[in-house]
């Protein structure tokens, strides 16, 4: 096995040619000859980048929860729901295939986004050579699913618009949506910074 | 370009491992030898088939962002809505981030996505290299993540069986086009493959 970064190569993240990576002098930088993009070895301050953005979106995860995400006002009856109550209704409504839907959205993918991005840089802390592949592959997955969990959004943006009938019944987007927004937001910049070429990293160095 | 030997290699994306390339055939993909990431897609002459079917897909959002999609009816009274009312209408209620996020997700960044994709095809018709198409490539590349037109259309549906119960609703000719505006927009960008566009980039003078 050999890797770019031991040949002196480096692969360019926006155009995806490797070419020579040639050492910039003091505060230069070196660029793709192809699309001029900045090259890196690895992502630049990956790991603390991804920490900064980790933590933000596990504090927003905490207002996500606790406050409403909308309320409905119907025949003067005001009724706030916060995504787990919202969630509860349905499955109680008998829409379960929706409710299962929403729970996976909303609740399932964030949280396995927040867990496994945590493990991961968990991971290259500690220099674990366990299941390098299985983590990859994991990792491509939380990429890949993380922008479903803004379907609660555009639920909310959708019953906000269609249900404006003052007297009888309205919807109103609640704080809880801003946060929840945010953790999406903050989940797919994390997943984005991440460099899994990390994780690899730790098998190369001992040899 | 620089062609010497060691650039003809593709570095993983996923792992940094240096993996020759090989000329692939239509559909066929190349895999990592290390982590078993896809580092490369076959397929010749696709651009054009990118071209006819982003072209499709800015004809139908304009189609779908013009007319109303939804007629809501309570007890006699109804409510057009169109893709825009909700930034709208979360806008008028303070809620600037959701409306801020909600037209990135689900108008800009598909407009974008779909124009951008227009413009790296279509030059390649006449054999042109334009500087701005590298730039166009790069944007394409940052933002298809961001649109997320299928999210919205599943939205939809989750929110006309979640108001089902307590009005009617009527779907509007919007409606039909941002149905066929998923298809033909993820078949724009399950054809483009960014390694033949590159590629076609490097094998003349850029203008
Ligand atoms: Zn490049
Ligand atoms: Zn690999």
């Amino acid at each position: 096995m050999t890797t770019a970064r031991s040949l002196g190569l480096a692969r360019c993240h926006d155009c995806g040619l490797t070419s020579r990576f040639e050492h910039a002098p003091e505060g230069g930088s070196t660029h793709c000859p192809r699309c001029d993009s900045e090259l890196h070895m690895r992502k630049s301050n990956s790991l603390s980048r991804t920490w900064a953005l980790l933590i933000a979106a596990y504090l927003m995860y905490i207002p996500a929860n606790l406050l409403p995400v909308s309320t409905i006002l119907y025949l003067g009856n005001s009724e706030p729901d916060t995504i787990i109550s919202g969630v509860i209704a349905l499955f109680q409504g008998g829409d379960a295939p929706i409710a299962m839907l929403l729970f996976f959205a909303s609740i399932a993918v964030p949280m396995l986004k927040l867990l496994t991005l945590t493990g991961l840089l968990l991971s290259v802390k500690y220099r674990s050579k366990w299941k390098l592949r299985d983590r990859t592959q994991m990792y491509r997955m939380i990429e890949a699913i993380g922008r479903w969990s803004m379907l609660d959004i555009f639920v909310i943006s959708l019953l906000v618009a269609l249900v404006q009938l003052q007297a009888l019944s309205t919807i109103h987007a609640g704080p809880g949506a801003i946060a929840f927004c945010a953790v999406v937001v903050l989940t797919m910049f994390a997943a984005e910074s991440f460099d899994p070429r990390l994780m690899w990293d730790a098998l190369e160095e001992e040899v | 370009m620089d062609t010497s030997p060691a650039t003809k290699a593709i570095a993983c994306h996923d792992c940094d491992q240096l993996n020759a390339a090989t000329v692939l055939k239509q559909n066929e993909k190349a895999l990592c030898s290390r982590c078993g990431s896809v580092i490369g897609r076959g397929g010749e002459n696709v651009l054009s088939r990118t071209f006819a079917f982003a072209l499709a897909s800015l004809i139908l959002l304009a189609v779908a962002n013009s007319f109303p999609f939804m007629e809501f009816k309570i007890a006699g009274r109804s409510q057009v809505a169109h893709i825009s009312t909700g930034v709208t209408q979360l806008f008028a209620e303070g809620y600037w981030e959701l409306a801020g996020m909600v037209f990135f997700t689900s108008i800009l960044a598909p407009i974008v996505v779909v124009g951008g994709l227009i413009g790296v095809t279509l030059p390649t018709f006449l054999g042109r290299r334009y500087r701005w198409m590298i730039l166009l490539g790069k944007l394409v590349g940052k933002l298809k993540v961001w649109s997320m037109m299928e999210v919205f259309l599943l939205g939809v549906i989750v929110s006309a069986i979640k108001l089902s119960a307590m009005a009617d609703i009527v779907y509007g000719p919007a409606m039909a086009a941002f149905g066929i505006l998923i298809l033909t927009s993820s078949a724009a960008l399950s054809t483009f493959n960014p390694q033949t566009f590159w590629e076609y980039m490097d094998e003349g003078e850029i203008a």
